[in-house]
């Protein structure tokens, strides 16, 4: 037998069961208190654990004003996150959703939230970007710039709606806002820093624009 | 309760025309001769740029090697490496690209087999899935995210471990530079991931990352 076909069958049994799980994740999100807030961001508690801290802070003030919060479902920075947005939220059942990737951190048990695993890394991407209003992005590795960069990517050709994409931890996201500059000297990147995304180290002027951005938002309407 | 029973059809129906596009794409990808090296790079170069001669030579040498090349298709960086890597009639090696649509991007004229997906996701997946080395030109927000998720692939042992080359010293230099400083300082990265990309602007030293790992050639 030729070999497309082999690859064809393959990528057919793929296929349907990330379907399968996107749309059991989608009606997961629905089920979640609208709108929806996404947070990225490392496996570990960098710097004595200060942003660990701040992903808890944000969470817990998305979930006061009665926003969810989703994230990657893994420790550090998700973990963070999704402890505070269950802590502080009334409806805890709705609060916070994590959505995980199998055969990656396999053995940790999310303390605070339900884990949604999926097959494929580009699933879990589908349910993390597609169905949130905001991003907000804490220090992570290439996982999480990943994410960064498609969002934007996503953004500029015009493939998804314009949401506000914020980055926290100025001196972290540095060097890599340097690269940004040069970029866009060579005129590779036509979008300028200031539209782009928004750096800060302040969790309340990031909630302000969640604030400002989001509350009419649904996937449910 | 209806409207959240409606949005999961959506997604279902969406899903269905996203597997369709797939496996389009699996066939048209998986006949192309073996090992294959996936060129990545930006839209926005002019024609007389350093990177896009580099890239040129680059597709040509690779398809006299008997190595397809795979590309996204648009203008650019992937234009330079499709027009170089112009069939010669005695190879069996191929040269693809695979576009998106709604981009108002044509495909190059150089271009030989091409198709469009409407899926960026699906795009990558096809770009990342088949091929035996990265070559990443500079380039700007695509150029990164097809260059983070192989990373990503493959640190989550998705993907087998493969070259990644990243060509011009200068352009990548600050983003090395952060992954070195930041990433690799605060352990959101670890050394043997870095080991795994090598930063270079000669073409000699690519042709010997990607033999060792393609197994043809001396």
């Amino acid at each position: 037998m030729k070999r497309w076909f082999f690859e064809a069958v393959r990528a057919l049994w793929i296929s349907i069961k990330s379907g399968l799980q996107i749309v059991r994740g989608v009606y997961r999100l629905s089920r979640l208190s609208q709108p929806i807030v996404s947070v990225f961001g490392g496996r570990g508690a960098y710097e004595g654990g200060k942003y660990a801290e701040m992903a808890s802070d944000l969470s817990r003030r998305c979930a006061k004003e009665g926003m969810s919060v989703i994230t990657g479902g893994g420790p550090g920075i998700m973990e963070a996150a999704n402890c505070g947005a269950y802590e502080e939220a009334e409806d805890k059942k709705r609060a916070t959703l994590g959505i995980g990737v199998t055969g990656v951190d396999d053995d940790f048990v999310n303390p605070c939230a339900p884990v949604l695993k999926v097959e494929n890394f580009f699933a879990r991407k589908w349910l993390l970007t597609r169905y949130s209003c905001g991003f907000v992005l804490f220090p992570g590795g290439v996982g999480t710039m990943n994410e960064l960069f498609e969002v934007l990517d996503l953004i500029k050709l015009r493939k998804m709606k314009r949401v506000p994409v914020i980055l926290i931890g100025s001196s972290y996201w540095k060097d890599l806002i340097e690269w940004y500059q040069h970029a866009y000297e060579y005129e590779f990147i036509t979008l300028p820093l200031v539209s782009a995304f928004i750096i800060t180290d302040d969790v309340g002027e990031a909630m302000q624009v969640l604030l400002n951005w989001c509350p009419e938002e649904s996937i449910n309407k | 309760m209806f409207r959240r029973m409606g949005l999961c059809c959506k997604t279902f129906f969406q899903w269905i025309g996203v597997l369709w596009q797939l496996l389009y794409g699996v066939w048209r990808v998986s006949k192309l001769p073996r090992p294959i090296v996936s060129i990545f790079g930006g839209a926005r170069i002019a024609g007389d740029d350093v990177y896009f001669h580099k890239a040129h030579e680059l597709g040509q040498r690779l398809v006299e090697l008997d190595i397809s090349v795979l590309t996204g298709g648009g203008p650019g960086i992937m234009e330079a490496a499709s027009c170089g890597a112009i069939v010669p009639k005695q190879g069996k090696a191929r040269m693809m690209g695979i576009g998106v649509t709604d981009l108002g991007e044509k495909p190059n004229q150089c271009v030989q087999e091409y198709f469009e997906l409407n899926y960026f996701f699906a795009r990558k997946w096809l770009l990342t899935r088949f091929s035996s080395a990265f070559v990443v030109f500079p380039g700007g927000f695509g150029t990164l995210d097809e260059l983070s998720e192989v990373i990503t692939l493959i640190q989550t042992k998705k993907l087998k471990r493969v070259p990644i080359v990243l060509f011009g010293v200068e352009y990548w230099g600050h983003f090395m530079q952060w992954l070195k400083m930041e990433a690799l300082k605060r352990g959101t990265i670890s050394q043997e991931d870095l080991d795994l990309f090598t930063l270079t602007d000669d073409l000699e030293q690519v042709f010997c990352l990607i033999r060792d790992e393609c197994k043809v050639g001396p």
